[in-house]
């Protein structure tokens, strides 16, 4: 779109609107993450007593489990581009397979939020942890029905559509783990 | 060894790196760029790889470049407390 | 134009345009009433007259909405409208509904009854039977909106044109329920409300103005419908939550003023993305259409909606801000500007592009026409102007120095008299508009007349 005496710049692979939803999704959790860290400067004591009762272990089995997965679906498109259909559904529904783990493990680590009385409202950093993560749990929950519904037929534009957005899906988780969790 | 895969294993690794950094417990002014460099050379690996933005290098330069003012605006961010 | 059928369109923009001239009229009236409070306070109180002044305009806005439809959509899909007899049925519905609310809210007949009093809901406020009416209609119409679509060329203004419509008609389902507990109240209206001017609305918008860009500038079809989707994926995906920019105080929890300042920052790309569209549009556009009106409104349109919606949005839309201007004359600046710019000017865009074909006038008229696009603008603008400094001093005074409401409006005058004195002139560019539509039958321009279209 731009003047045609210009050079062409170069094409994104891809859906275009894919690209829209993957920056508006990097900037809203972009805009959470940086309040996040702004309001953690009004009270910097609490919000540390507050991430201590996360669990971090949970978070980086978690990210292992959705990084393998993004692996699983890198190879399911592969396979769908080069005709072998069977082989792509093993792999997509292996994806979403761990992407159902992942969403295990985020629930568990909720419900012994939970038992400890933690909720929303019990502090700004709750707040924000059980929004930015719930929403991303959403995503995931999306995600794995998009690879489930593209697996039926394995066509590479359909695969393309549904990987690239559960690579933005497992793209915002590592961006989520150090703000969320680490710092 | 397809390229998918060495992008998987380095992905793991330097999820390792982070889990090890976590467990170090350095002071902050070297756990938070620390962990935002890992955490960004995870997502440079998903963007130019998985989602194949390596092949667009203009626009691939332009997302690491916003990438990295972001991670610098939360190290700012994190550090300024 | 090609398809006699598109004549219906005809009906609806002039009842359209007659009642755009009520509305203003009465906010001339309520204008009126802020500078001499006790103007006409038995007649028409001014609850009663802001009632019908914003009703009103939902109302012809709508009309409006269904003409666009009925003329552009046999264009796209290059076939006659499924039953003309139909959507004259439903003007009619919607003419005979109209009256009953004026009448109904004037007299304040039937106080109390469910089914035929008033019900007391901003924007939305009609009598159950007429709410009753209007889904009748509303099926009526996308009945046969779809039954053309589907029997015909589908093309993506057409897919997006209907996706508005019908979300538009579906959401309109909430303006049914009416909770006794105001906040629940107030979250279902906001449904309404908030998801169609920042929602379903703006597909219609959006698919409009891509008609009106691809007829008028000539640019491919590819290369607006590139647009056209991603224009509307971003409103969808920050429309959607941005309705928590409601939710900051009526009750809701906390985590509203967090969802909602982040997505409805973003809805003010939606609005970017369309003002970039029409001006990219015709800067590579090779075709010099005749009718520059309907250009000018058409720029305008994103333009000003850019500022109305976009900037004056923004202004207000984080929620440490909007803590001391909810409820302000800043809240009235914004509604003004961004009505105006984005659904006003849309319809007076496709009504001046339409009309010329409708009533056989090739090639157009339009000087009066622009003349009343200038007028008008202006009189908006220095409306929203003025509305925004007397927002500004009464948040200080009265959210900030805590003084009392009553005390503020009093030191307020001078503001709204000048805001009464730009009505003037909004009331007459529509009445220019009006008459410019209507009356001229003789053109005055040579052919190869060619005006710069700003
Ligand atoms: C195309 C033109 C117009 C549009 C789109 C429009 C739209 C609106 C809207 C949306 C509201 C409700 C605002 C809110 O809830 O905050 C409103 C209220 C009002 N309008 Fe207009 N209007 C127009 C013309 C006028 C004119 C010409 C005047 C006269 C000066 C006027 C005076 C008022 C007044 C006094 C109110 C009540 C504000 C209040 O309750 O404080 N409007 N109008
Ligand atoms: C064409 C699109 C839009 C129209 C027609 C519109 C119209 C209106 C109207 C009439 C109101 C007053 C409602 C009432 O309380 O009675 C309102 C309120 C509001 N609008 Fe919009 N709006 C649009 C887009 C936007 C956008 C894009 C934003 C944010 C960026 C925004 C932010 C707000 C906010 C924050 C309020 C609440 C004001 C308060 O607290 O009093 N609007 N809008
Ligand atoms: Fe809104």
């Amino acid at each position: 779109m731009t003047v045609a005496a210009r050079p062409q710049p170069d094409t994104l692979p891809g859906e275009l609107l894919m690209w829209v939803l993957i920056l508006s999704e990097l900037l809203v959790f972009g805009a959470g993450f940086a309040v996040l860290l702004g309001l953690r400067l009004t009270d910097p004591p609490g919000f540390a007593a507050a991430q201590v009762r996360l669990d971090q272990p949970v978070a980086a089995a978690n990210t292992a489990l959705l990084i393998t997965s993004g692996w699983l679906a890198a190879r399911g498109l592969a396979a769908a581009r080069s005709g072998a259909a069977a082989r792509c559904r093993i792999s997509l529904l292996a994806a979403a397979l761990l992407g159902c783990g992942f969403l295990i493990l985020k629930a568990h680590d909720y419900a012994a939020l939970a038992d400890q009385g933690i909720g929303m409202e019990s502090h700004p950093f709750f707040t924000f942890f059980f929004l930015l993560t719930g929403f991303h749990a959403a995503h995931v929950a999306a995600g794995i029905l998009l690879l489930i519904g593209v697996a039926w037929s394995a066509q590479p534009a359909g695969v393309e559509v549904a990987t690239a957005f559960w690579h933005m899906v497992d793209l915002i988780w590592v961006l989520l783990l150090p703000v969320v969790y680490l710092l | 060894m397809t390229r998918i895969t060495q992008v998987w294993i380095g992905l793991l690794l330097l999820t390792g790196a982070t889990v090890l950094l976590a467990e170090l417990a350095p002071p902050r002014a070297v756990l938070v760029p620390g962990a935002l460099i890992l955490a960004y050379g995870k997502a440079r690996l998903i963007l130019g790889e998985y989602l194949e933005l390596r092949q667009a290098p203009g626009w691939f330069l332009g997302a690491r470049r916003g990438l990295a003012g972001v991670m610098v605006l939360f190290a700012v961010l994190a550090l300024a407390g | 134009m090609k398809y006699q059928s598109q004549k219906i369109a005809l009906a609806y923009f002039a009842v359209a345009l007659a009642l755009f001239a009520v509305q203003v009229t009465l906010g001339l009236v309520l204008g009126w009433i802020y500078v001499s409070p006790n103007f006409l306070s038995e007649v028409l109180p001014f609850n009663i007259g802001r009632m019908l002044h914003t009703n009103s305009l939902i109302v012809w806005l709508l009309l409006g909405f269904f003409g666009a439809a009925y003329y552009l959509v046999p264009e796209e899909s290059e076939r006659e409208i499924h039953s003309p007899k139909l959507a004259l049925l439903q003007l009619a519905i919607f003419v005979i509904g109209t009256a009953g609310v004026v009448v109904t809210y004037l007299f304040n007949l039937f106080d109390g009854n469910f089914l035929m009093g008033n019900g007391g809901r901003e924007f939305l406020e009609q009598p159950l039977w007429v709410k009753v009416g209007i889904v009748v209609a509303a099926l009526i119409f996308l009945y046969n909106i779809s039954m053309t679509v589907l029997a015909g060329k589908k093309t993506a203004i057409t897919n997006i044109l209907l996706l508005g419509l019908w979300g538009l008609a579906l959401l309109f389902l909430f303006a049914f329920y009416n909770p006794s507990n105001l906040g629940l109240d107030k979250m279902y209206w906001w449904y309404v409300v908030h998801l169609w001017v920042e929602g379903t609305w703006e597909l219609v918008m959006a698919s409009i103005l891509a008609f009106l860009m691809l007829k008028l500038t000539g640019v491919d079809r590819e290369v607006i419908e590139k647009w056209l989707y991603v224009i509307v994926a971003t409103a969808l995906f920050s429309g959607i939550l941005g309705t928590g920019h409601h939710y900051y105080w009526i009750g809701t929890p906390g985590y509203w003023q967090w969802i909602g300042s982040i997505f409805s920052s973003l809805e003010v790309v939606p609005f970017f993305g369309m003002m970039a569209f029409a001006f990219v549009m015709v800067w590579k556009g090779r075709r010099d259409h005749p009718n520059k009106a309907a250009l000018l409104w058409s720029l305008g349109c994103a333009t000003l909606a850019f500022f109305g919606a976009g900037v004056w949005g923004f202004l207000h839309t984080l929620h440490g801000v909007n803590y001391y201007t909810h409820g302000t004359q800043i809240t009235a600046a914004h509604g003004h500007l961004a009505f105006y710019g984005a659904y006003v000017c849309l319809n007076l865009a496709i009504i001046s592009y339409a009309m010329p074909h409708l009533r056989g006038r090739d090639p157009y008229n339009q000087v009066l026409n622009m003349a009343a696009f200038w007028l008008m603008s202006a009189g908006v603008v220095f409306m929203t102007f003025t509305l925004t400094f007397a927002g500004t001093v009464q948040t200080h005074l009265q959210r900030v120095n805590g003084e009392a409401y009553m005390d503020v409006q009093d030191q307020l005058w001078l503001f709204y008299a000048m805001r009464f004195g730009s009505g003037v002139a909004v009331v007459l560019g529509a009445v220019l508009f009006i008459y410019a539509m209507a009356f001229p039958r003789r053109e005055v321009i040579e052919p190869g007349y060619n005006q710069p279209a700003e």
